[in-house]
């Protein structure tokens, strides 16, 4: 099975003459029962395994770091083989690993290069020795520009992850965060930044020299809503991902904050706190519309809608301490959904609606942790002690959140039965400060 | 529990920004952030100075808060109406009043709660007789700190509100 992919997705990022500082990920705990797999660096590529464009070292990353497997080590490859006809089964299966990826990385001329790839079962292939076909678990191939060779490594990750797991990987995927540079005797810039999901090609999407907040993407990934405080006032913008244009979506007298798209993106849910009090709207994109959603003298934020888009959960003080709540948008009912701790902010589904994660505090502090929607159930996840604002990975595998334990912060990666953690640092000692990170959807 | 695994970590300046701490990246080095220096960037009175200047008006004001709470302690009464006297007597006078919360809990959550600040004076300003044409607000939230780091001092001081004069 041969393809030729010619582009992948190319969002063009707007790019202001800053330098972004890459945030890479450190895995810290991975307790898993994983798959072993070995990622033999690819023909035309074996001198070059610290280049950010290497495709066995950017593969070998993102399948450690899901947690889902264990990576051999390029170091302890005594062979390493670029071809099917030239792979000694009995070498990988004895070393333990089960699945193998060779591939090769061909120049076509004009700046692009062929990828192909294959995913080997070691243990078929050392038990087939008579033909090696048979050990072929799947075969693919993309030309690609040679400056997104990265993007190539990501597909090849999401296609071995897919086989292997069952479950639709989210290598090729981007998050958005707030960058704040503080120089020294200068007033703070702040960014919105969107990355790869490693962390890499950070662009500045926005800058300003007032607070950005409550970056949001939309179901589609080619917009982001969020918030400004310039001018001395709140106001929603929305950005297109690809183009960079900008519009204004509200800036009402109070807070215009917390903006979540509606499943169909043909709506936010937004607080404006006009009347008085921060309270859940409804703004139509089209028309232009605002429909209030919850009243009283409370403060109700940080909405987000379930997956099927019939009810919303957000965050009140309705009951005295900040607490989770969901509303049924058929019939405008308010049910509390959390009981556990006396706070519990920022919550979002996971994509299958069966979970919401929080932002929970106990003796502990303030951690990261899930809730079964059906049981009630909560489990906390993380133990930083100072984190904030989880996002849901677009396949439910992975939360990131803000980790403000030290002034620079970092954004860390928790799995959703915790058993995986890892983090985005930013540089000690830098001026920087990293918050707000938001998971995109899947995109294309 | 901590076995790092540096899977990748390198150090890239891409241009402008200049990361001087590159080469102690990971260790647990003190930062370049300054904890003091951020108020005065706002214009920003750092706490206990403003005791002294408490009742002048018209002069800009910071008034702070207990955790998690938006009342305005009684002490401040006093300086939130020489300003509204002054306001009254100066209809043309503008101001802008800011609220704040430390670093602690969700963003947007802090939003509402500096909200709420922000209008413990607003409200008072009001009922001295000012009028709302002459009073903007706006919550900051914790996303503008004068002081930085998780120490019950810096804390103290992000939970404030700022009253700062637009024109006189």
């Amino acid at each position: 099975m041969k393809k030729t992919l010619i582009s992948f997705i190319g969002l063009i990022l707007f790019s202001f003459n800053v330098a972004n500082a890459e945030l890479h990920l450190e895995l810290n705990k991975g307790l898993r029962a994983s798959i072993p797999i070995a990622i033999v660096p690819f023909a035309n590529q074996q001198n070059n395994l610290s280049d950010p464009l290497n495709i066995a070292s950017v593969v070998s990353n993102d399948l450690q770091n899901s947690g889902h497997f264990k990576v051999m080590p390029v170091s302890d490859m005594q062979q390493q083989p670029t071809q099917l006809s030239t792979v000694n089964f009995n070498y990988w299966q004895q070393s333990g690993y089960d699945y193998m990826v060779i591939g090769q990385v061909t120049p076509q001329g004009n700046g692009t290069d062929k990828v192909n790839f294959s995913l080997l079962n070691s243990v078929v292939g050392n038990n087939n020795a008579a033909n090696q076909n048979n050990a072929v678990v799947l075969s693919d191939s993309f030309t690609v520009p040679q400056s997104q060779l990265r993007t190539a490594a990501h597909k090849i990750s999401d296609i071995i992850y897919k086989n292997l797991t069952g479950i639709r990987g989210v290598f090729s995927t981007r998050i958005a965060y707030v960058l704040i540079n503080r120089p020294n005797n200068k007033l703070p810039t702040y960014y919105l930044e969107v990355a790869d999901a490693d962390g890499y090609n950070p662009r500045a999407l926005v800058q300003s020299n007032a607070p950005l907040m409550s970056p949001s993407w939309s179901p589609n990934g080619q917009e982001i809503a969020y918030v400004s405080l310039a001018n001395q006032k709140a106001s929603i913008y929305i950005v297109n991902v690809i183009s960079g244009q900008q519009r204004l979506v509200s800036d009402f007298e109070g807070i215009n904050g917390a903006p979540a798209w509606s499943p169909d993106g043909q709506q936010l849910a937004i607080v404006l706190s006009k009347t008085g009090q921060p309270k859940i709207y409804l703004y139509n994109l089209a028309s232009g519309t605002l429909k209030q959603l919850t009243s009283g003298y409370s403060i109700d934020t940080e909405p987000d809608f379930s997956p099927d888009g019939q009810s919303i959960v957000f965050t009140s003080d309705r009951g005295g301490n900040p607490q989770i709540y969901q509303l049924n948008l058929a019939t405008n009912q308010i049910t509390r959904m959390t009981f556990d701790g006396d706070y519990n902010a920022r919550p979002s589904y996971t994509y299958n609606g069966q979970n919401i994660v929080v932002l929970h505090r106990d003796s502990e502090g303030y951690n990261i942790a899930i809730q079964n929607v059906a049981s009630g159930g909560l489990n906390v996840l993380t133990a930083n002690g100072y984190d904030s604002t989880p996002s849901v990975a677009p396949n439910g595998q992975m939360i990131i959140y803000a980790n403000n334990a030290t002034v620079n912060g970092s954004l860390g990666l928790v799995s959703a039965d915790g058993q995986v953690q890892l983090t985005f640092p930013v540089p000690a000692g830098s001026n920087l400060q990293v918050l707000e990170p938001a998971w995109s959807p899947f995109l294309g | 529990m901590k076995t790092t695994n540096v899977l990748k970590m390198s150090c890239l300046a891409l241009g402008l920004l200049s990361l001087a701490a590159c080469s102690s990246m990971g260790g647990n080095g003190a930062n370049n952030l300054s904890t003091t220096a951020l108020g005065s960037q706002y214009g920003v009175q750092p706490m206990g100075v403003g005791n002294n200047i408490l009742l002048a008006a018209p002069h800009n004001q910071s008034y702070y808060y207990d955790f998690n709470m938006s009342v305005l302690k009684p002490q401040y009464v006093a300086s939130v109406q020489a300003q509204a006297n002054y306001m009254v007597a100066h209809p043309s006078a503008t101001l802008l009043v800011a609220g704040n919360t430390d670093a602690r809990g969700s963003h947007e959550y802090n939003m509402a709660l500096g909200e709420r600040r922000a209008l413990s004076v607003v409200n008072l300003l009001k009922q001295s007789g000012v009028k709302s044409s002459q009073i903007r607000y706006i919550s900051y939230g914790d996303m503008r700190p004068i002081a930085l780091g998780n120490t019950e001092t810096a804390y103290a001081q992000n939970r404030r509100v700022d009253l700062t004069y637009q024109s006189k």
